[in-house]
C-alpha cells in the first residue's frame, strides 16, 4: 500500500529534521567536549577536552564566591613585582630557593584543603607543585605588572584580580587567542602553561569605559 | 479577492490604523538612525574614520540602542497590533483593536523610552547598549536616564501586546470561532512573549534606575538580569520572524500549511519550551560559573535551533509543495514561481539564506570549551548580524512592506529598487559576517575601536576589521536606502489599487496526492554539514593553541 504523502511531507519526518542540530553532539563527544553517552551512564567520566588547548577542571582546594580585598591583592601585586623586577622592565617570576627544596614544608602546610589565596605558605606550596605564582592586577585602564616575563614549559598559577570593573585579561597567541573574563572584586585562579616560546599581546577583551582600546600588557617567553 | 490577514488591513477603524503606523514609522526611524550609527562604528573599527575611541564607542552605543533595541521592538509591536487586530476580523467579525488607549499609551511609552536612551548616549561616557551601572558610577544621572528609558521600553512591551491579547481573545466566542486558527495562536504567544521581555527589561533596569535617584542600594545584580533580558533579546525576535514568515506565505501565494495548523500550533509552542532553558551559554566564560552547570548548559543549548528550524521545514515544504502542484519541476525549479515581483519575497528568500549562516555559526558558540577561544571576540557580532540584519530585520522589512501599504493604502515606492536592496545588504553582510568571524577564531576582540594596539597585534588583524568596515557599510547603506524607501511609501501620494491582489500567485488549493518537497532536508543537511565545519575549526584552532590551562576557579 502506497502511503498518502511523501514522506519529505510528514510530520514526524519534519519534527526529526527539526532536531538535527543536536546531532552536533557527537562531535562535541568525539573531540571530548562533551561526555560521550556511555559516561553520561556511568556519570563518572571527566569531561576534560584532550589537547593542548584547555583542560578546564575546578580544583577543590579554592574557595567559591568570597569578595578579595582589593587593597590586600594590591599589596601583594606591588611585593611580587618589586620582587621579581628585572633591569629590562619585565616581571621575571621564578622558583624561590625554599620551593626548590620541599623537605622543609610541615605536614600543616601541605594540606590542600586550606584555602591559600593570600600567603607565603600558599605560594610554596604552589610552587612544591610545580607551579610559580603570577599575579595580575587589571585596572581601569592598565595591567599591573605590564611586562611579564615567563619560562617555556614552566607551569604558572596565575591570579588575577580586576579591582574596579569587569576586566578581560586574554591572550593572543597569533592565530587564536586564549580568552580570559575578570569579574570585578573577584580573584580568579587559572594554571597556565606556554608550550610555544614568544612574544604575546595580553588585552582587555571586556569594555571597561573610553580608555579600553590602550588597556594591554604583554607576556615573553623563552 | 480571497479573505486573508493583508486584505483585511484596510477594514481597521482609522485610529487603529494612525496608531500602527506611527509605531512602523518610529521603528524605520530607530533603524534609520541605528544603521547611521552601526556605518560609522563600522568606518572607525576599519581605520577609515580618524576619531577618539570615546567617539567611535558613542557611535556604538547609538547603533546598539537603536538598532537592537528599539527597531526591533518598534516594528514587532506594530507588526503584532496590526496583525492581531485583523485577525480579530478572521471569520467574519469586526476587526479593530481593543484596550486601544493600553495601546496607545505603550506606543507613548516606547518612544519616550527611545528619546531618552538617544539622550543618554551622547550624556556622559558612552554606555554601549547595556548601560551598565559599575561603569558609569560616577554619573548616575546618565544612568537615570538610559534606565528610564529601558523602564519605559519595557511598560511599552507590556502594554500593546496585552491590546493584542485582549483583541484576540476577543475573536473567541460562542457565536464564533472557538479556537484561535495557527496564526491567532501565534500572535497570541508571540504577544506573550513581549510581555515576558518587557518585565525583562523592567527586572534588569529598574534597579539601577532607582540607585540613581537614591532610593536604592547599587544594582550589584545587574548583570544576571541583563542576562535574562538579553536572552529574550536573541530569540524572541526569530518566533516574530518565523511568523512573519508563516504570513508572508499565506498573503502572497495563498498557500497554507501542508502539515495543519495544529502542527504550526505545536511548533510555534516549542520557543517557550525551548527557549528560557538555553540561555546559561552566554555565561560561558564567567569564571564562577561550575563545570557541571557548563556542560549541562552546552548540551541544553543543542535544542534552541529546534522551533525556527522546524518552522523554516513547514514553511519551506508547504511553498515547495504548492508549487509543484501549480506545475514546477526539477529540484529547485519551484523557486522560480514564488511571487518575486512583491519586494517581501526577496527580503525574505535573502533572510532565510542568512539564517542558515547564522544557525550555522550559532552552534560554535554554545560549546562551553570554545568559549575561551571566541567569547567576547568579534565571533559574536560577525554571526549574530547574520541573525539580526540578515534574517530578523530583513524579516520585519518584509512584514512592514505588506502591512504599511495596506494600512495607508499607499503603494510601495521604488519596487524595482526594494527588490535589489536584500541582495546588496546580504553580500555586505557575508563580507561583514565572513570577515568577522574569522576576524573572532583569531581573537580580535569586540567592543574595541582600535586593534593595532600600537603595533602589538597581527597585522592581519586590521586587514580583516577593513574588510568588515567595507562589508559593513555595504550592508548598512542598503538598508538605510531600504528603510527610507518604505518610510517615504507611507507619506507618498501614490494610492494602492485595493481590489488588487498583491501578488499574482493564487495557490489558495490544498494540494493532494504524494508530492516530495526535497529543499527543506537538503537546508538542513548543508546547515548540519557547516556547523560541523565551523565547529570543527573551532576546535582544531583550540588545540593549536599553545597554552596549557587548567583550574579556572575564582574566589
Amino acid at each position: 500500500m502506497v502511503p498518502e504523502k511523501h514522506i519529505t511531507t510528514r510530520r514526524g519526518f519534519i519534527a526529526t529534521l527539526g532536531f538535527g542540530g543536536v546531532s552536533l553532539y557527537g562531535l562535541w563527544a568525539a573531540y571530548g567536549a562533551a561526555p560521550s553517552p556511555t559516561s553520561l551512564l556511568t556519570a563518572s567520566e571527566n569531561t576534560g577536552l584532550s589537547g593542548p588547548g584547555t583542560e578546564m577542571t575546578m580544583p577543590e582546594h579554592v574557595g567559591m564566591g568570597s569578595e578579595t580585598d582589593v587593597d590586600a591583592f594590591r599589596a601583594e601585586v606591588s611585593a611580587f613585582v618589586d620582587r621579581f623586577s628585572e633591569p629590562d622592565g619585565t616581571v621575571y617570576p621564578r622558583q624561590s630557593a625554599a620551593a626548590a627544596d620541599p623537605s622543609h614544608l610541615g605536614m600543616a602546610e601541605m594540606d590542600m584543603s586550606t584555602d591559600t589565596h593570600t600567603d607565603h605558605a600558599g605560594e610554596s606550596r604552589a610552587e612544591m607543585l610545580g607551579a610559580i605564582e603570577v599575579l595580575l592586577l587589571a585596572e581601569r585602564y592598565y595591567f599591573d605588572p605590564s611586562a611579564l616575563r615567563l619560562d617555556l614549559g614552566q607551569t604558572y598559577r596565575f591570579r588575577m584580580l580586576a579591582s574596579d570593573v569587569t576586566h578581560g585579561a586574554s591572550i593572543q597567541f597569533g592565530d587564536g587567542a586564549r580568552m580570559i573574563r575578570l569579574q570585578a572584586g573577584t580573584e580568579t585562579e587559572l594554571e597556565l602553561t606556554f608550550t610555544r616560546p614568544g612574544n604575546f599581546l595580553v588585552y582587555c577583551t571586556s569594555y571597561c569605559g573610553p580608555g579600553h582600546d590602550v588597556m594591554q600588557a604583554r607576556i615573553t617567553v623563552a | 479577492m480571497s479573505d486573508t490577514i493583508v486584505s483585511r488591513l484596510h477594514t481597521l477603524p482609522v485610529q487603529d490604523r494612525r496608531l500602527v503606523v506611527a509605531l512602523a514609522a518610529a521603528a524605520l526611524v530607530a533603524l534609520i538612525i541605528g544603521l547611521t550609527g552601526g556605518l560609522l562604528t563600522a568606518l572607525v573599527r576599519a581605520g577609515f574614520l580618524s576619531v577618539l575611541p570615546e567617539s567611535g564607542y558613542r557611535f556604538l552605543s547609538v547603533h546598539g540602542v537603536s538598532a537592537f533595541f528599539y527597531w526591533l521592538y518598534f516594528a514587532q509591536a506594530a507588526l503584532v497590533l496590526g496583525f492581531s487586530a485583523v485577525e480579530r476580523g478572521n471569520g467574519g467579525g469586526a476587526t479593530g483593536l481593543l484596550g486601544r488607549p493600553l495601546a496607545g499609551l505603550g506606543v507613548g511609552a516606547m518612544v519616550l523610552g527611545f528619546i531618552l536612551g538617544l539622550a543618554a548616549t551622547v550624556m556622559g561616557s558612552p554606555p554601549l547598549y547595556d548601560g551598565k551601572a559599575d561603569l558609569l558610577a560616577d554619573e548616575p544621572l546618565t544612568v537615570l536616564v538610559f534606565s528610564l528609558g529601558y523602564v519605559l521600553l519595557g511598560l511599552g512591551l507590556m502594554l500593546c501586546p496585552a491590546s493584542a491579547i485582549v483583541t484576540l481573545l476577543s475573536s473567541l466566542g460562542r457565536d464564533r470561532r472557538k479556537v484561535l486558527d495557527a496564526i491567532g495562536f501565534a500572535l497570541l504567544a508571540w504577544s506573550g512573549f513581549l510581555i515576558v521581555t518587557g518585565f525583562a527589561a523592567i527586572h534588569a533596569f529598574l534597579p539601577a534606575l532607582l540607585w540613581s535617584m537614591g532610593l536604592a542600594a547599587f544594582p550589584v545584580g545587574q548583570e544576571t538580569g541583563w542576562h535574562i533580558l538579553f536572552h529574550n533579546l536573541h530569540y524572541l525576535p526569530l518566533m516574530a520572524t518565523v511568523l512573519v514568515w508563516y504570513i508572508l506565505m499565506q498573503a502572497l501565494t495563498g498557500a497554507r500549511s501542508v502539515f495543519g495548523a495544529r502542527f504550526s500550533k505545536l511548533v510555534f509552542s516549542l520557543y517557550l519550551v525551548f527557549v528560557p532553558p538555553t540561555s546559561l551559554y552566554h555565561m560561558f566564560l564567567d569564571p564562577g560559573l561550575p563545570e557541571y552547570v557548563k556542560v549541562a548548559g552546552s548540551a541544553l543549548s543543542l535544542f534552541v535551533s529546534v522551533p525556527t528550524l522546524t518552522a523554516f521545514l513547514v514553511i519551506v515544504a508547504s511553498l515547495e509543495v504548492h508549487a509543484r502542484a501549480a506545475g514546477a519541476t526539477g529540484l529547485f525549479g519551484w523557486l522560480r514561481r514564488l511571487p518575486w515581483e512583491h519586494p517581501a519575497t526577496t527580503a525574505a528568500a535573502m533572510a532565510v539564506i542568512n539564517m542558515m549562516f547564522g544557525i550555522s555559526l550559532a552552534f560554535v558558540l554554545i560549546q562551553e570549551k570554545l568559549a575561551p577561544l571566541l567569547s567576547d571576540t568579534f565571533f559574536v557580532p560577525g554571526y549574530f548580524h547574520f541573525f539580526t540584519v540578515g534574517t530578523v530585520s530583513l524579516s520585519l522589512l518584509a512584514g512592514l512592506t505588506v502591512l504599511l501599504p495596506g494600512l495607508t493604502g499607499r503603494a510601495l515606492r521604488w519596487p524595482g529598487l526594494l527588490r535589489a536592496l536584500p541582495w546588496v545588504a546580504s553580500a555586505g553582510l557575508l563580507v561583514f559576517g565572513g570577515a568577522g568571524v574569522a576576524a573572532g577564531y583569531m581573537g580580535v576582540p569586540r567592543r574595541v575601536m582600535d586593534v593595532t594596539y600600537g603595533g602589538e597585534a597581527p597585522a592581519l588583524w586590521s586587514t580583516l576589521m577593513g574588510l568588515v568596515g567595507a562589508g559593513g557599510s555595504i550592508m548598512a547603506l542598503a538598508l538605510l536606502a531600504y528603510a527610507a524607501t518604505v518610510l517615504a511609501s507611507i507619506f507618498g501620494r501614490q494610492e494602492a489599487d485595493r481590489g488588487k491582489r498583491i501578488s499574482s500567485i493564487h495557490w489558495d488549493a490544498l494540494p493532494t496526492g504524494r508530492t516530495a518537497a526535497w529543499t527543506g532536508p537538503l537546508s538542513i543537511l548543508v546547515i548540519a554539514i557547516a556547523m560541523y565545519g565551523f565547529s570543527t575549526l573551532g576546535f582544531e584552532l583550540l588545540q593549536a593553541v599553545p597554552l596549557i590551562a587548567t583550574g579556572a576557579a575564582s574566589h
